[in-house]
């Protein structure tokens, strides 16, 4: 038996019976890689531990959300009212999506849930510290660390009854979009993208367009609004996350090749990544990606 | 928690490992265990100390790490998200006196250990009972979420039934595959004997694992 992720408990019950050592062993191997997949925290878990842990310590202050970001009208599509007959949507990478959408819509402080009256009352609102602390281990908050409101109850999963709507993506049709070489300037490209500025809250921004994108099937504009973020933003903000979101987006826009290779990208350098079942049930999950995802090439030693 | 405590943790391992010849083993081929795996000898490169290693970078690398090492040590779910802010704080607070002579995987594991019983402790005293195993799963696939969900259940039945030094030794070279020398460093004992018990403890667990079926049946 060859090692593999998807061990079961009746495999490795089928390796004892069969009194062979190696593949009892094998499935023992498959056993740990699996139950260490499932001892991860979520997406959502994890954004919000890390926001928590940085408020604590006073480092990078978040920016005060915007009084309209509360009644904003455009809202985190749930995922699942989408044709299921969408060719690169299955329902893996559907509800992975869902789960990175949560995520950037938990830190955003809208998250859909089949209450939003109740969730509009518990809303995270993360307020501004006084001034800007350096990163580091030396770090000294000399203001008040941020205060948080009660976080949110337990996130629910996305309500299929709720009908999507689209004003961002009517918005986004409505915005020119050039394909530029040039660079855009700040200004310009902060008005035509909505953005604040903010890096951290523009790569958010921009995520959220290209998965209403992906949703709404034009995976170009996602990988349009994907290209800009890139010349605005330091890659290494959201990296993962954007790297993710193009990879999905070229599977949807017939650009398997270029998936795979974004894909192992992402593997490499986050062998846990916390996406690599979304990345898997994509059009970028072929076995090589699924052996680097199983992270057990043994390499030499440097 | 302070680095004392830190080192502290690391110290009652090695007390708690019992004897052990430290480094007395020279890579290569051992009597009884055959070749060595070079790779899994001393850390990957990746895995040792940068200098300019931010607390960000070491946050972004090893928050999972250091989440799943407090799952696996026995961390009731419902506290796990205190207890690995309390890890990240003690090592905000500590970053500045690591001078670099452990791997970073081996610091966290030990200030994790150290948070685990502080939890456990506080977990008695408060006669908190353990609630469900279970966290909300939130992975994309359904089936393999439930296969993860059963292989680390399992995986915490067994953990249960080893002393903190085994289950160590389990965790760290079966579980998060840290290099043999990350485990010897943890434990205090050298590298042939993590080799040694961890093969040992691949048997008790199919012995275990033989055991429960039976019972089961």
């Amino acid at each position: 038996m060859s090692s593999r992720d998807d061990v079961t408990i009746g495999e490795l019950e089928e390796a004892l019976q069969a009194g062979s050592d190696s593949a009892f062993e094998s499935a023992f191997d498959g056993l740990m890689r699996q139950a260490r997949a499932g001892a991860g925290p979520a997406p959502a878990l994890r954004l919000q531990l890390r926001e928590q842990v940085w408020t604590r310590l006073g480092i990078e202050p978040l920016p005060t959300l915007p009084r309209h970001a509360a009644s904003a009208p455009a809202r985190l599509l749930p995922l699942a009212a989408l044709p299921r007959r969408s060719p690169w949507l299955s329902f893996g990478t559907g509800v992975g999506l869902v789960a990175l959408g949560v995520a950037i819509g938990f830190v955003w402080g809208r998250v859909p849930t089949r209450s939003s009256a109740s969730l509009d009352a518990a809303t995270l609102h993360i307020v501004d510290a006084p001034a800007r602390h350096a990163v580091g281990p030396s770090v000294v908050s000399a203001a008040p660390p941020p205060t948080l409101a009660p976080v949110p109850a337990p996130i629910a999963e996305a309500d299929e009854s709720v009908a999507p709507t689209l004003p961002a993506v009517a918005a986004a049709r409505a915005r020119p979009i050039p394909r530029s070489a040039h660079s855009p300037a700040p200004s310009e490209s902060a008005a035509a993208a909505g953005v604040s500025g903010n890096p951290l809250r523009d790569a958010l921004e921009t995520l959220r367009r290209a998965h209403e994108a992906l949703r709404a099937e034009e995976p170009a504009m996602a990988l349009v609004d994907l290209d800009a973020l890139e010349k605005r933003v330091p890659s290494s903000v959201l990296e993962e996350e954007r790297a993710v979101t193009r990879a999905l987006a070229l599977c949807a826009h017939g650009e398997p090749k270029r998936a795979r290779q974004v894909a192992a990208r992402v593997l490499a350098d986050n062998p846990s990544s916390v996406y690599a079942m979304s990345l898997g049930d994509s059009c970028a999950g072929h076995e090589e990606l699924l052996n680097q995802m199983r992270g057990r090439v043994s390499k030499p030693a440097p | 928690m302070t680095r004392a405590h830190a080192d502290e943790a690391v110290h009652e391992m090695h007390q708690l490992a019992g004897p052990g010849r430290r480094n007395s083993s020279a890579p290569g081929t051992h009597p009884e265990l055959g070749p060595l795996h070079a790779e899994k000898l001393e850390p990957r490169a990746a895995d040792l100390p940068a200098p300019s290693a931010t607390f960000e970078d070491l946050y972004n690398e090893y928050f999972d790490f250091t989440f799943r090492s407090l799952r696996y040590l026995g961390v009731n779910p419902s506290a796990l998200p205190d207890a690995v802010q309390d890890v990240w704080l003690a090592v905000h607070r500590q970053l500045s006196e690591f001078q670099g002579r452990s791997t970073h995987r081996t610091w966290l594991f030990a200030i994790a250990l150290n948070t685990a019983r502080n939890q456990r402790r506080r977990e008695r005293r408060m006669h908190v009972i353990p609630l469900s195993d279970e966290l909300p799963d939130w992975r994309s696939n359904p089936e393999r979420a439930h296969a993860d969900r059963e292989a680390l259940g399992m995986v915490h039945e067994y953990l249960a039934t080893l002393d903190e030094p085994r289950r160590v030794l389990f965790v760290s070279q079966l579980l998060e595959d840290l290099s043999a020398a990350e485990s010897a460093e943890l434990l205090g004992i050298d590298v042939a004997s993590v080799y040694h018990r961890a093969r040992d403890l691949r048997r008790s667990f199919k012995r275990w694992f033989a055991a429960r079926q039976e019972r089961g049946r």
